[in-house]
């Protein structure tokens, strides 16, 4: 069964992650931990504070390497590989604390993500090739389609650090596909928005989804709106996985209240 | 929403377009040069600081691409400057001249600075010569890397061990008047500056031939331009050793280790006799101004060299600075975990701004030495470095025009104050000497003023919008 002898990849999810732990000295930040990804698919993580969801974000994504495990993507091992490896190989992600290019505008916050400057080259800048102008040209109308997606056109220009906070979360998300990734990490993407604006957000995540067949997995506070759009959940409590399931499941289970809902309606 | 790929001939046009300046700048800047270098209106005084004030651009526009556009904060910048100049000088003192006669009482200056090919075998075996070191240092360096992994602290303990045997080595072979075979290192490095001479020997009739092809007219320009890429490239070299270690670390850190850097440059150089030592190196620029009695030779305009370098400096940086590889740069300046989670490489990105930086650094350095005929390692020392970091500061960070017109006014203004006496009250004019002498008690104060008053600075003067990048339609 193990597919690390027998399998092509075929058959496997596009991001499977199998027993990773990691250790910061006497702290067990993770242990054990699986998750598989799916291309479309839309799944969730949740627990409550200090459980251990970014580490395993930031291990996937490169930030942090696991003491144990393994990581798969596209039938690859990416452990251990630099965020930008990573990213290269297709997964994007936000982070819980906004991290946009401040002094840079929207539209470039957006354009830097299709690696132009690859294309043309250091020369190619410096003399301005006919090459050059093809890329950018490729770049900035890649980018003014993601920002109408996202609805930040009239702000294309401004600075990034000048946006509203609502739109600095959507630009995050914008910034991360524009890598064009097979799966997208979003880490608290409604964190500090009131109702009406987590509904939409939630709405622009789903079209995002089937707009860009991507992956998402999802990092959220707010357990209705994890209930409400992820078709997989699973529920972190000090580094060990406390459930697994559909968002039904994980409601009913009992150790899941005791960690997180039960202190939630208290 | 616009079709997304233009029509190809549109590129090529904007290609033509955006390149139509760079031809105008040389253009301009040789008839600016022809007409004013040598003619009495603005007179040598006026021309020779407008050329350092020009140099002085390049060093400022080429270190704010470094400190505000790439967000590091290099304190050496003299030091890139400094391996430019001398090397650039050496080249064209040494190997430059036609046909030399080192016995001669005076060089005839026709045949100064007319080898371009002497020149250029010059810096090939000196790049021969450091790609040999610099690879077998890398290599003993990976390999004594590799040991920790028997034991964690090895690393460090051979590497103390090698400088003890190394500084042993060293002793042991300036005692005695030849070094013994026990001296490996001595020997080695013997071998590398016999390899260099050799090199230098055995490709002398071909850089000469080489020359030789070049019609005369063509030969002197042809001289400073090798001295002028050479000078840049070793500097870009140079960055690129210091940069790969050192841009792992962080603003103050960084600063200290690349001050130390171009101080390690300046002591590295009082100890080679060929680049004149403590003395100083002397080339003769007898090609720079037609001296009156004789006017045996022609005149060689250099301020056209030093004007088209600087307007092509301050394009060209503009250039990378509004581009999407300037973005990317910017981008990790601005938040280099998520840049890399953005697939930009951030040490690859800071080291592309820094090396390009020590390029145009040492670019300047060329220049200077073909302009003042004399370098001292004192030109190079600290306080230089910080001169261009005020005007850079003073610019205003990632204002590469405000870097530009504050090396201008930075260097216009202490000789304003240096003459004031031709404008000024006798009273006023010994202040004004005073401010001139005094004047890096200024630049601190300065620095100190902006520091405190910056966020107040930057409301007063409102950034533009900022750019997008580029202007297609």
């Amino acid at each position: 069964m193990s597919p690390f002898f027998f399998g092509s990849g075929a058959d496997m999810s596009l991001l499977e992650i199998s027993d990773v732990s990691i250790q910061f000295g006497g702290l067990r930040a993770l242990s054990d931990f699986n998750f598989t990804v799916d291309r479309g698919e839309l799944v969730g993580l949740i627990g409550p504070n200090g459980a251990g969801k970014t580490t395993a974000f930031n291990i996937v994504t490169g930030v942090y390497t696991p003491t144990a495990g393994m990581i798969r993507f596209d039938g690859k091992n990416i452990a251990g590989h630099s965020p930008v490896a990573v990213n290269h190989a297709g997964i994007a992600r936000t982070f819980q604390n906004i991290r946009l290019f401040q002094n840079l505008s929207v539209l470039d916050n957006v354009a830097v993500g299709f690696h132009t400057s690859a294309e043309h080259g250091f020369l190619g800048t410096l003399l301005r090739s006919p090459r050059y102008f093809r890329c950018e040209h490729l770049a900035r109308s890649g980018a003014m389609e993601l920002l109408e997606i996202f609805g930040l056109t009239e702000q294309a220009s401004a600075l990034a650090g000048s946006l509203p906070y609502g739109h600095q979360r959507r630009l995050e998300i914008a910034r991360a596909l524009a890598t064009r990734p097979k799966v997208l990490m979003l880490d608290e993407p409604a964190a500090g928005m009131n109702p009406q604006e987590k509904i939409d957000l939630m709405e622009l995540i789903h079209s995002v989804r089937d707009r860009f067949q991507v992956g998402i997995w999802l990092i959220e506070h707010d357990m209705k709106l994890v209930m409400s759009i992820c078709q997989r959940i699973t529920v972190l409590d000090h580094g060990e996985t406390i459930a697994v399931g559909t968002p039904r499941q994980v409601q009913d289970n009992e150790k899941v209240i005791e960690a997180y809902l039960g202190k939630a309606e208290v | 929403m616009q079709s997304d790929s233009s029509p190809p001939i549109r590129a090529t046009w904007l290609w033509f377009v955006h390149n139509l300046p760079v031809p105008i700048i040389v253009i301009a800047a040789v008839l600016i040069g022809r007409a004013l270098e040598f003619s009495d209106r603005p007179g040598p005084y006026v021309m020779h600081v407008a050329m350092i004030a020009a140099i002085n651009v390049i060093l400022a526009v080429s270190l704010q691409l470094i400190n505000g556009v790439s967000g590091q904060f290099s304190l050496g910048h003299a030091g890139f400057m400094a391996v430019g100049a001398y090397l650039g000088g050496y080249a064209t003192y040494t190997f430059g001249p036609w046909n030399y006669d080192p016995n001669a009482d005076y060089p005839d200056p026709r045949q100064l600075f007319a080898n371009p090919g002497g020149a250029l075998a010059c810096f090939v075996a000196l790049a021969i010569v450091a790609a040999i070191g610099f690879g077998f240092v890398t290599l003993l360096f990976l390999l004594i890397r590799s040991l920790r992994r028997i034991f964690p602290a090895l690393p460090l303990i051979v590497i103390a061990l090698l400088v003890v045997w190394v500084v042993i080595d060293a002793r042991g072979a300036a005692n005695s008047p030849n070094i013994p075979p026990t001296c490996v290192w001595s020997r080695g490095a013997m071998g590398l500056v016999n390899l260099y001479s050799s090199i230098l020997v055995h490709t002398q009739s071909a850089a000469l031939g080489l020359s030789g092809i070049l019609p005369y007219s063509w030969r002197k320009p042809a001289t400073l331009l090798v001295a002028i890429f050479g000078g840049g490239a070793a500097a870009a070299a140079a960055g690129l050793v210091v940069g790969i270690p050192t841009l792992r670390l962080r603003g103050d850190y960084l600063a200290i280790a690349t001050l130390g850097f171009a101080e390690i440059i300046r002591n590295v150089i009082v100890t080679i006799p060929a680049l004149g030592a403590a003395t100083g190196l002397s080339i003769n620029v007898y090609w720079t101004k037609p001296s009156p009695p004789d006017h045996i030779y022609e005149a060689f305009y250099i301020s056209p060299w030093i004007f088209g370098t600087a307007a092509l400096t301050f394009v060209l940086v503009s250039r990378l600075a509004h581009s999407p590889l300037g973005n990317a740069i910017k981008t990790v300046r601005d938040d280099e975990i998520a840049a890399s989670a953005m697939g930009i490489d951030p040490t690859r990105h800071r080291v592309i701004a820094f090396v390009t930086g020590a390029f145009l650094a040492g670019v300047a350095g060329a220049l200077y030495v073909h302009l003042d005929g004399y370098l001292n390692t004192n030109s190079f020392s600290f306080m230089r470095s910080i001169e261009i970091v005020v005007m850079v500061t003073l610019g205003g960070m990632e204002s590469l025009a405000g870097a530009a017109i504050a090396a201008v006014a930075l260097t216009a203004i202490p000789e304003l104050l240096d003459n004031a006496e031709r404008f000024l009250p006798a009273a006023l004019a010994a202040q004004a000497h005073w401010m001139s002498d005094n004047r890096f008690v200024i630049y601190a104060f300065l620095l100190l003023v902006i520091m405190i008053t910056r966020a107040k600075l930057k409301s007063a003067f409102p950034r533009r919008k900022p750019q997008t990048i580029g202007r297609l339609r």
